[in-house]
């Protein structure tokens, strides 16, 4: 995906200009914002396939940029931050980004990361089948679409990723490691806290009671697994 | 505020104007109206109970006696004499000094009781007074300081000791200093520290009591020269520990408060200096690594763009852990902890300090069995990266270092062993402090005088001890304890 157009928010400009000329040799559309407001506003008049979003910005900081965008719509988001500490990370993937990258960063590393959530995961190669329905929910392949009890939710890309992938290999424990690398793609394994973060957040949204989980159960040290009901539409 | 006379002196005048006013009630009786015995009667009676309502018992009692001896001198017969008759005014006789005595004491008793309703209105008024003093107290006097003097300002007190416990520290106020003529001020602290701690104070002429909130000593408070009853002392002394309370627990909050408010400050500027360094790093790394990526260039312009990208990498991994060693230094210490084999954090360690290793023996020794340890691995290899680089700066360049890791009981100790001129037993306690250097290698080797400070922090982050063994002349061996992981299981997550 080459051709992808993305959005740089940075309030810094020559990171905005380093990436700018990079990433355009790359074969990327590069725009870009140089604050969170501004995001928004270039977010509503045009189409991207991703956001590069500096956590760290004066005003609207990346954190609420990122939630205002996943407000309406499931764009791939990657944050870009100096601090490397676990509960930033948590926070960053909380608020909806599908990946984090720490500054400084080299450019192979981000553009892997960049096509890492670019890529949509082949699921119906997969799994064979385009739709799993259970206990009145359903997962629809074919729209990227999950309905729970008649009401659509709202799936980002990676999270109808991981629960596709874990529907469509119910009942058995899956690795941690198999997992990341499954949605992220190759260049994951060892980061363990997306799974946690992404599982809990797929667990607000489809299990009656998310501190008590039914459908996507942990496997302490080893990975999840899920727990499909025995009627099901698999 | 007027002079009072002294209590006896008063009675002595009271009781003497009660027979001046009997005489003169019987001469105009007697002399200038002529009335009957009755009607004396009632006229001496109405200066008894004049005298009860006014002047107190000792006065309307005297008043009754000068009466009953007049009565009978002026009014009964025979008239001129202290003889009587007639066996019915003997009757009369001692009924008027009945009722006279009788009415002397009830009116003297509702006296009393005005008096001390009225005292105890002066004492609730006082110790209101007292309590708002305390409540709107200036901050720039101690409070101990405040108490005293607004217990000598508010009960007119001429000498007022405070001893306040937890500084063991006492004040006075009041002009008479010190409380007791008897004993010097120092002696004086010495009984109020006595009373405090919940002990007697000798006879003086001063009242003592201890001053304490639900069972526990505050301090202790020394009145004299100055009427209190014991309701209004314990009610002073309980203000006055309140009070102190209130600013104990003020006092603390302020200083949490403050400590909380430097952390914020100290890690909001600890983030600031990151972000600055960190920016234009990522710039050069970011252009640096897109044109090595681009492989178009020849082999020097390759070497040249390595080394660029190269001294980025090493000048981000110090920003990173100058900033990492400036937080654990101002007591910022948190911890990620994860299962950790310290086998790979020694092999991590001994990676990063290759270039300073330059070929050194480095023997290391880690049973294949030793159990893993729930640890922050980039902490704890911190340590070991601070204890080998040590060990290579401080011993001669081709003596050997040994690393080694056991399982004691509950324990895993690591070692870090150098061939160096070892520490002296003086300096060994010396060398965790903050900035200490040793005094041979001070001003030889470079170093800040942190390293060893911040290896301690980490350790006890962890709940485990460090140490070292040294005789001098054979090397030094540094020693850390990490408590053994107990298994858990991870199912919330």
């Amino acid at each position: 995906m080459t051709n992808a157009k993305i959005l740089v928010v940075d309030d810094e400009p020559q990171i905005r200009r380093v990436m700018k000329t990079s990433l355009t040799a790359q074969g990327y559309i590069i725009m870009d914002a140089k604050s969170g407001e501004e995001a928004l506003e270039v977010l509503r008049r045009e189409h991207f396939d991703l956001v590069l979003l500096d956590m760290n910005m004066p005003g609207m900081n990346g954190l609420e940029t990122c939630e205002q965008i996943r407000r309406g719509s499931e764009i791939a988001i990657i944050m870009l931050t100096v601090r490397n500490q676990e509960a930033d990370k948590i926070a960053a993937l909380d608020a909806g980004a599908d990946d984090y990258v720490t500054k400084p960063f080299s450019m192979p590393e981000l553009m892997a990361r960049i096509r890492s959530s670019l890529r949509r995961v082949p699921l119906s190669l997969e799994s064979g089948v385009s739709t799993i329905s259970f206990d009145g929910i359903e997962i629809n392949l074919a729209t990227r679409h999950v309905s729970v009890q008649g009401t659509d939710i709202r799936f980002t890309p990676k999270e109808f990723e991981l629960l596709y992938y874990l529907a469509s290999n119910p009942n058995i424990a899956i690795p941690h490691g198999k997992l990341l690398q499954a949605i992220w793609g190759p260049d994951y394994g060892r980061e363990v806290v997306y799974l946690h973060v992404f599982v809990n957040q797929i667990r607000k949204k489809i299990e009656p009671n998310p501190a008590k989980p039914r459908y996507i159960l942990s496997e302490p040290r080893v990975g999840y697994r899920f727990c499909l009901p025995a009627k099901s539409g698999l | 505020m007027p002079m009072r006379p002294h209590p006896f002196i008063a009675r002595l005048v009271y009781s003497l104007s009660a027979m001046a006013v009997v005489a003169a009630v019987t001469y105009l009786d007697f002399r200038v109206l002529g009335v009957n015995s009755a009607t004396a009667a009632l006229l001496y009676l109405l200066v008894v109970l004049a005298f009860a309502a006014k002047a107190g018992i000792e006065a309307s009692v005297t008043a009754s006696v000068a009466s009953v001896f007049c009565y009978n001198f002026f009014f009964l017969p025979p008239v001129g004499t202290l003889n009587i008759a007639d066996p019915e005014n003997w009757v009369a006789l001692l009924a008027f000094l009945i009722t006279a005595v009788t009415a002397s004491h009830l009116s003297a008793q509702a006296r009393k009781q005005a008096e001390e309703a009225s005292a105890g209105r002066r004492e609730m008024s006082k110790l209101y007074e007292f309590s708002r003093a305390l409540m709107l107290g200036n901050s720039e006097t101690k409070l101990g300081g405040q108490i005293a003097q607004q217990i000598a300002a508010v009960f007119n007190a001429p000498s007022v000791s405070f001893y306040a416990l937890n500084e063991d520290m006492t004040y006075h106020a009041g002009p008479v200093e010190p409380l007791v003529s008897s004993h010097s001020s120092s002696e004086v602290s010495v009984i109020l520290r006595v009373v405090a701690k919940g002990g007697n104070a000798p006879q003086l002429p001063a009242k003592f009591c201890a001053v304490s909130l639900g069972g526990r000593p505050i301090g202790s408070l020394g009145i004299a020269g100055v009427q209190f009853s014991d309701t209004a002392l314990s009610a002073v002394c309980q203000l006055a520990a309140i009070a102190m309370e209130r600013a104990r627990v003020q006092e603390a909050v302020n200083r949490t408060e403050s400590a909380r408010h430097n952390e914020r400050l100290k890690s909001t500027l600890l983030d600031a200096l990151a972000h600055e360094f960190k920016t234009p790093l990522t710039s050069i790394k970011a252009a640096v690594s897109t044109v090595i990526s681009q492989r178009s260039h020849d082999a020097m312009e390759n070497e040249l763009l390595t080394i660029v990208e190269e001294e980025a990498d090493r000048l981000t991994e110090l920003v990173t852990e100058s900033i990492k060693i400036a937080r654990i230094g101002a007591g910022h210490i948190q911890l990620h902890k994860q299962h950790t084999a310290v086998k790979a954090l020694i092999v991590s360690a001994l990676a990063k300090l290759q270039n300073a290793c330059d070929g050194r023996p480095i023997l290391v020794s880690v049973p294949e069995d030793l159990p893993e340890v729930e640890i922050d691995p980039e902490l704890i290899e911190l340590v070991l990266r601070q204890l080998i680089g040590n060990a290579l700066k401080y011993s001669p360049a081709s003596a050997a270092i040994q690393v080694s890791a056991e399982q004691q009981g509950e324990w895993l100790t690591v070692h870090v062993a150098d061939e160096g001129p070892g520490i002296p037993e003086s300096e060994q306690v010396s060398v965790f402090e903050k900035f200490y250097r040793g005094q041979a290698g001070r001003h030889r080797i470079a170093g800040t005088g942190m390293g060893l400070t911040i290896a301690r922090e980490i350790v006890q982050a962890h709940g485990g001890e460090i140490g070292l063994e040294s005789v001098a002349g054979k090397g030094a061996r540094f020693s850390f304890t990490l408590p053994k992981v107990a298994p858990t299981g991870d199912a919330a997550r």
